[in-house]
């Protein structure tokens, strides 16, 4: 190996360094650069007025509400806690851009933590677990009426299980497992949960603060959430969509991963269900824009029987919830 | 600077959007949402997704 000059060089020296101009232009480090200057603070954020509406709603709207952001706290932890097969996978690919984005979204997902840990304790005055458990809504107590779907916790049974498959493989160092082991966690992570079924419950909240007209603490929290969780649900899909060029084979396990968890995306579960008086069929019409934008990402071929599946009125989840 | 153009995928939609720039576009998309949808795109998502736009194409269609 040898430079513009024909200096002879160590293989072994120029392989610890990473940036190239390809790369810094490239679209991973424009959302690393995003990311930075958009970086926010939980603690600017006034929840002066939301702990005063609190004290002003109905103990029904309290529960409803908490059925939501609840979730949202125990979910912001739960995918901050399972990143890290996801940064190992993409230092094992030699994908130092991914890398170098990874580095911002452990750090948001952390921050997002932060904030329901925040608002929880300042607003409703929960914070440790035992609190804050007894408002976790059960998913069992959710059921199909006709028995064909079964509702199963995506976020805390199939991240944890492909996480671990992922760090498996990135430690075997299997360059097509590791790959293979990408789609699958990134599938279920950026597409499945961040991308499709949390999406209609960001909305749910935003618009139970604009129907109430309260919380305005929360509402800006969530906005600034989704501006973050745009890059993560992106940086996730662009590269499944990079490696399923170079494998086409891979199309096949993002829609294995749907299938698998199916039953989660065909209705709304319980926490979707939580706060009375909201349009729901509207969160059903938008769980299929940002499925069909998620494999328009990524390059694949929706499944028209899901979306079919997704609009159908007769589906229609029975949410027989009991917190704790 | 080159005008771009995003597509809605909201079950029934499929409106294009065309703006004379990203920045111009995100606006627009978000209008779009609001009013048609009641409800927001992710900006990242409409940024990643657009394309640039053919020659003499609409404001929306």
């Amino acid at each position: 190996m040898a430079d513009g000059n024909g200096t002879r060089l160590d293989p072994d020296i120029v392989r610890r360094f990473h940036f190239t101009r390809a790369m810094v232009k490239g679209p991973m480090y424009r959302k690393y650069k995003f990311a930075i200057k958009k970086i926010w603070d939980v603690d600017d954020l006034d929840l002066t007025q939301d702990t005063a509406d609190w004290e002003r709603i109905s103990e029904q709207q309290r529960e409803g509400l908490l059925g939501v952001t609840i979730r949202f706290l125990a979910g912001e932890q739960a995918v901050t806690d399972e990143l890290v097969p996801m940064i190992a996978a993409s230092h094992a690919l030699g994908r130092f851009d991914w890398v170098t984005y990874l580095s911002t979204f452990l750090m948001e997902e952390a921050k997002h933590a932060e904030f329901f840990m925040r608002w929880h304790d300042e607003v409703v005055g929960v914070l440790e677990p035992e609190e804050v458990a007894r408002h976790f809504l059960v998913r069992g107590e959710t059921l199909d009426p006709s028995g064909r779907f079964e509702v199963r916790d995506v976020l805390h049974e199939a991240l944890p299980r492909y996480g671990r498959e992922l760090l498996q493989a990135a430690m075997d160092g299997d360059q097509e497992e590791i790959e293979a082991g990408f789609v699958r966690f990134s599938a279920a992570y950026n597409g499945f949960v961040e991308g499709v079924l949390t999406m209609p419950s960001y909305e749910i909240v935003i618009d139970t603060t604009d129907l109430w007209g309260a919380f305005p603490g929360l509402k800006e929290g969530f906005r600034l959430i989704l501006r973050d969780e745009g890059r993560h649900i992106t940086f996730g899909t662009q590269a499944c969509r990079a490696l399923i060029e170079k494998n086409p084979s891979y199309e096949a396990l993002v829609h294995e991963v749907f299938d698998q968890y199916r039953g989660n995306l065909v209705g709304l579960v319980e926490y979707q269900k939580a706060v009375p008086g909201l349009d729901l069929d509207k969160y059903q019409q938008q769980k299929v824009r940002h499925y069909r934008n998620r494999c328009r990402e990524m390059g694949i071929t929706p499944d028209d029987e899901l979306i079919e599946q997704i609009l159908d009125p007769e589906i229609d989840f029975v949410v027989g919830v009991q917190a704790g | 600077m080159v005008a771009c153009q995003y597509e809605c995928l909201e079950a029934g939609c499929g409106a294009t959007i065309v703006a004379a720039d990203e920045e111009a576009l995100v606006d627009a998309v978000q209008q779009h949402m609001a009013d048609r949808h009641g409800s927001f795109e992710l900006e990242d998502v409409i940024i990643d997704m657009s394309t640039e736009v053919d020659e003499g194409k609409e404001e929306e269609r």
